[in-house]
């Protein structure tokens, strides 16, 4: 099969998969409702189905295994406890590494797991029949299967259901398929009988078929022919000698009139009559099969059909074709921008109002365009419930998983990269973080431990914030380990932050005892590269005894932004909108750079950043009438930005800068103005965090002990 | 995969054609009282000196960035990073498009050179270009590919991709953002700092 075809497969088959875990583990809290179940169904049932297309039969066959147990629990035959919960997670993890293994050669799914596996389920199937030895349900698809013993001559009846022309199966090619295995001698066009002709619907199938076949075959290869239909149709196959005990059998399972049909159907094609006596009998109160029951069908049908509704309002899109979008959007912003600076300048009313409703339809196309790039954080986030349970499993934890701000956006390329990091994160903080429930209960705290994903929206950035409820950080004990490994030396004096830093450095661990899980000190410093490869930055915050706060502060590296334009000594910057809070004119006595470098704002002292002093620019030719303080939020604080000139809002296209200028952190990006000329974006936490550092080098005591030996020793040249 | 690295491969793959001709292409250009030449492969286009935009806390060879059309593009000075005399900018002033390869995301990076006028597309004979005196040109050697006689006279050919090398150029940015050289003991940066002021 096709390269394309197979990819296909192996996304929905990843998706499915995903689905499959979620409702594991849903269904561990909520025990599992009918929905739940035959979705649960479904999943394995779908990737045995498409799998079987690509003749894969590994999967086919593992997957079936598992679609009988889950057929089991949908019938209500077994309960899902716990430990089907972790069989059943298990099997998905196996079914997921035979679908990895189809496009990474370097994956090879270990067959000891598939026996074990194979052993655990069979315990189910086996566990059912003893337990409910007369449950027909199943029998209609296993007894056939059961009879290896080949024949000559078979009667068939194909009752598809209504929805095989909308599961893209045509029933036409299963008669074409069978006939690989013989001959088909005599075939009857059947109707639907409990459909209503009267407002036939064109999507729906009503044909169905009894058949006459011959050929040296088993039941259970005739079976297989159907295999992807047997879930919404009824399937008949029997050897013409068995037929009459076999379709006696089946009266309990099928609908009187269906089973008249048949009956009917296949005495035409050579099945001895039945006595007119055994009618009558047949005739007792029917018990319908389940899946088969002419109301849940049609209810099944409807289902299905809002399911699909819900499938088709995703559209896969390469990314590319989306970045050359985006790419376009761009243009049309810096050149409506520069449309609208025309028509300011030109004045003709009419102009400006075209240019205004103009920009208007922009921006929605803008916006637009760039929601289709966004996603959901909770992506990621709805990976940890398996990852938080299964961690605490092996470490005897008791440990809850609260998830908040899962709806926050964030650029899609962002959220697949940010999936490792988190993940690292999150069983450090259950490893390390959490005690153990010995300690949990001597220290006073409750036994089961809380670990929390929470993501907000802050000022243009995007924080992520994973916290548990834990030991905390022990400040002296990093200190001593980092001395230790020669990361800091002992006299050095290290602020509370720095030494949470030392966590990120490679290397390093503070656990006494190495688990499999983490402790190894590879990771944190993976964290922290890959969140800087992501221009984000970890913040680490920690009370002994109380917990651990990791904050991730990601920037919005997305392709537009809405900026603030701003002037100081003859260049133009922009600052992010969302973080500007409000500008104010910079009070007289403070136009010159004084000594005190902050202002008194209603109450609270601004620091102020001058932009042209922090920038070394140059000083402005003109001299400045009034100069501007732009309030910003950055890390939570607020500071005044001192500049020139404040120019208005403008929609910022991101240009990249490139590796060149990968060291300038405080400038964030550039853009193009509608002049044409490149403004540049300055990122003001970045800038912030730069001057505070600065200012901290500048008057801490090292450096005036350098400023002074250094005197001194100019002194005695 | 960048449009110079797909047209130095089939440089390569015709190497016996280019011996063959034996000749190559140059665009000579004056920087200061010099002339320079670079290989016309990795030129993209020449543009005239419109308008830059000053990045703060770079190296002052980094001039700055241009609008080339749409994209963003840092313009070198290389008259500075020869360390001569900075470009002064003038009627015949031009920013001339180069691309290399940055070794990072193994993409071809546009950068533009301010020179001080182009002069012409020379077609130089492979046997007219020697190699690089050890001394005497008053720029590293590793930055010379060759010295061309051309009308009696001997243009420096640049080896642009070294001239131009990203990740050389970043790492002077580094320093001058973070004010850090790279190995070196704090104390003694401290001291020379103070010398040099």
């Amino acid at each position: 099969m096709d390269d394309e075809g197979l990819q296909a497969f192996i996304d929905e088959a990843n998706e499915l998969l995903q689905q499959m875990e979620h409702i594991l583990l849903d269904a561990e809290n909520a025990q599992g409702n009918s929905e739940l179940l035959n979705a649960l169904f479904r999943t394995m049932h779908t990737i045995k189905g498409s799998a079987g297309l690509f003749a894969l039969d590994d999967v086919v066959k593992f997957t079936h295994e598992v679609e009988n147990v889950l057929d089991l629990l949908r019938n209500g035959s077994i309960q899902l406890n716990e430990a089907l919960v972790s069989v059943m997670l298990r099997c998905r993890d196996y079914v997921q590494s035979m679908v990895d293994a189809l496009s990474n050669a370097a994956i090879i799914p270990s067959p000891e797991a598939r026996a074990t596996l194979l052993a655990d389920l069979q315990q189910y199937q086996v566990a059912k029949t003893m337990a409910t030895p007369t449950v027909q349900a199943k029998a209609l698809d296993v007894a056939p299967l059961l009879s290896v013993e080949t024949a000559s001559s078979w009667l068939i009846f194909l009752g598809f259901g209504p929805d095989l022309l909308r599961h893209g199966l045509d029933p036409a090619s299963f008669l074409r398929f069978l006939t690989r295995q013989g001959q088909i001698e005599q075939v009857l066009p059947l109707i639907d009988t409990r459909l209503s002709t009267s407002d036939f619907d064109p999507e729906q199938n009503y044909l169905q078929f009894a058949l006459r076949f011959a050929g040296d075959t088993t039941a259970a290869a005739l079976q297989d022919v159907f295999e992807f239909v047997r879930e919404d149709s009824l399937i008949l196959i029997t050897p013409l000698a068995e037929a009459r005990d076999f379709l006696q059998q089946q009266t309990e399972q099928i609908p009187h009139e269906i089973w008249e049909k048949i009956n009917a159907a296949w005495v035409e094609l050579g099945l001895a009559p039945l006595p007119s006596e055994k009618i009558a009998a047949v005739d007792s109160p029917v018990v319908a099969h389940p899946a088969l029951e002419t109301s849940s069908l049609a209810g099944g049908a409807k289902k299905v059909k809002t399911e699909k509704a819900g499938e088709a309002t995703f559209l896969r899109v390469e990314t590319e074709k989306l970045d050359s979008l985006i790419n376009l959007v761009g243009e049309l912003v810096i050149s409506g921008a520069a449309g609208n600076l025309l028509a300011s300048q030109n004045g003709a009313m009419a102009l400006q109002e075209w240019s205004l409703s103009m920009s208007n339809l922009i921006e929605q196309i803008r916006a637009g365009v760039l929601s289709m790039r966004m996603a959901q954080i909770g992506e990621v986030f709805q990976r940890f419930p398996r990852v938080v349970r299964d961690v605490a499993k092996e470490l005897d934890k008791d440990i809850h998983l609260e998830i908040t701000g899962a709806e926050t956006e964030l650029d899609k390329s962002m959220i697949e990269k940010l999936s490792d990091p988190l993940m690292h994160i999150v069983r450090n903080a259950i490893d390390h973080g959490i005690e153990s429930k010995d300690a949990r209960i001597k220290a006073g705290k409750p036994i089961h431990g809380t670990v929390y994903l929470n993501a907000y929206h802050e000022s243009g950035s995007v924080m992520i914030e994973v916290s548990d409820d834990g030991a905390g950080l022990r400040r002296d004990k990093i200190l001593a380990k980092a001395v230790e490994r020669g990361l800091v030396s002992a006299e050095a004096q290290l602020s509370e932050q720095e030494i949470y830093s030392l966590i990120f450095e490679p290397g390093f661990s503070t656990a006494e005892q190495v688990t499999n899980l983490s402790g190894r000190g590879v990771g944190m410093d993976v964290v922290k590269r890959s969140i800087d490869a992501l221009r984000g930055h970890v913040m680490v915050d920690s009370d002994v005894g109380v917990g651990t706060v990791l904050r991730i502060r990601l920037p919005l590296t997305l392709a537009i932004i809405d900026g603030f334009l701003v002037r100081s000594s003859n260049a133009t910057y922009v600052v992010p909108l969302e973080s500007v809070i409000e500008c104010i004119e910079l009070p007289d006595e403070l136009k010159i750079d004084g000594s005190l470098d902050h202002l008194n704002l209603r109450g609270e002292i601004l620091p102020l950043l001058r932009l042209s002093h922090f920038l070394e620019l140059e000083s402005s030719d003109q001299a400045i009438e009034r100069a501007n303080v732009v309030v910003i939020r950055a890390n939570e604080r607020k500071v005044g930005l001192v500049v020139d000139a404040l120019l208005g809002e403008f929609q910022t296209v991101i240009k990249p800068l490139g590796t060149l200028f990968q060291h300038l952190k405080a400038i964030g990006g550039s853009t193009i103005l509608g002049n044409g000329q490149v403004a540049l974006i300055l990122d003001v936490s970045e800038l912030v965090q730069h001057v505070t550092l600065r200012d901290a080098e500048i008057f801490s005591f090292n450096h005036e002990l350098a400023t002074r030996s250094a005197m001194h020793s100019h002194l005695a040249f | 995969m960048g449009a110079l690295a797909l047209i130095n491969k089939m440089a390569g793959k015709s190497d016996a054609e280019v011996q063959m001709q034996s000749t190559e292409q140059y665009l000579s250009f004056q920087l200061g009282g010099e002339t320079f030449a670079i290989g016309i492969r990795s030129i993209r286009e020449i543009l005239e000196y419109e308008y830059l935009t000053e990045v703060p806390m770079m190296p002052d060879f980094l001039r700055g960035v241009m609008n080339l059309r749409g994209a963003v593009v840092p313009v070198t000075d290389l008259a500075l990073r020869f360390a001569r005399a900075r470009t002064e900018l003038g009627r015949r002033t031009c920013v001339v498009i180069v691309e290399v390869l940055d070794p990072e995301t193994e993409q071809a990076q546009l950068i533009g050179v301010l020179v001080d006028a182009v002069h012409e597309v020379l077609t130089i004979a492979l046997d007219d270009i020697e190699r690089a005196p050890q001394f005497g040109s008053k720029l590293r050697t590793e930055f010379i590919s060759g010295m061309a006689c051309v009308d009696n006279r001997f243009i420096v050919l640049l080896d642009i991709s070294r001239v131009l090398s990203v990740d050389e150029m970043s790492v002077l940015a580094g320093i001058e953002h973070d004010g850090v050289m790279p190995k070196m003991d704090e104390s003694q940066t401290h001291e020379e700092f103070h010398a040099i002021k």
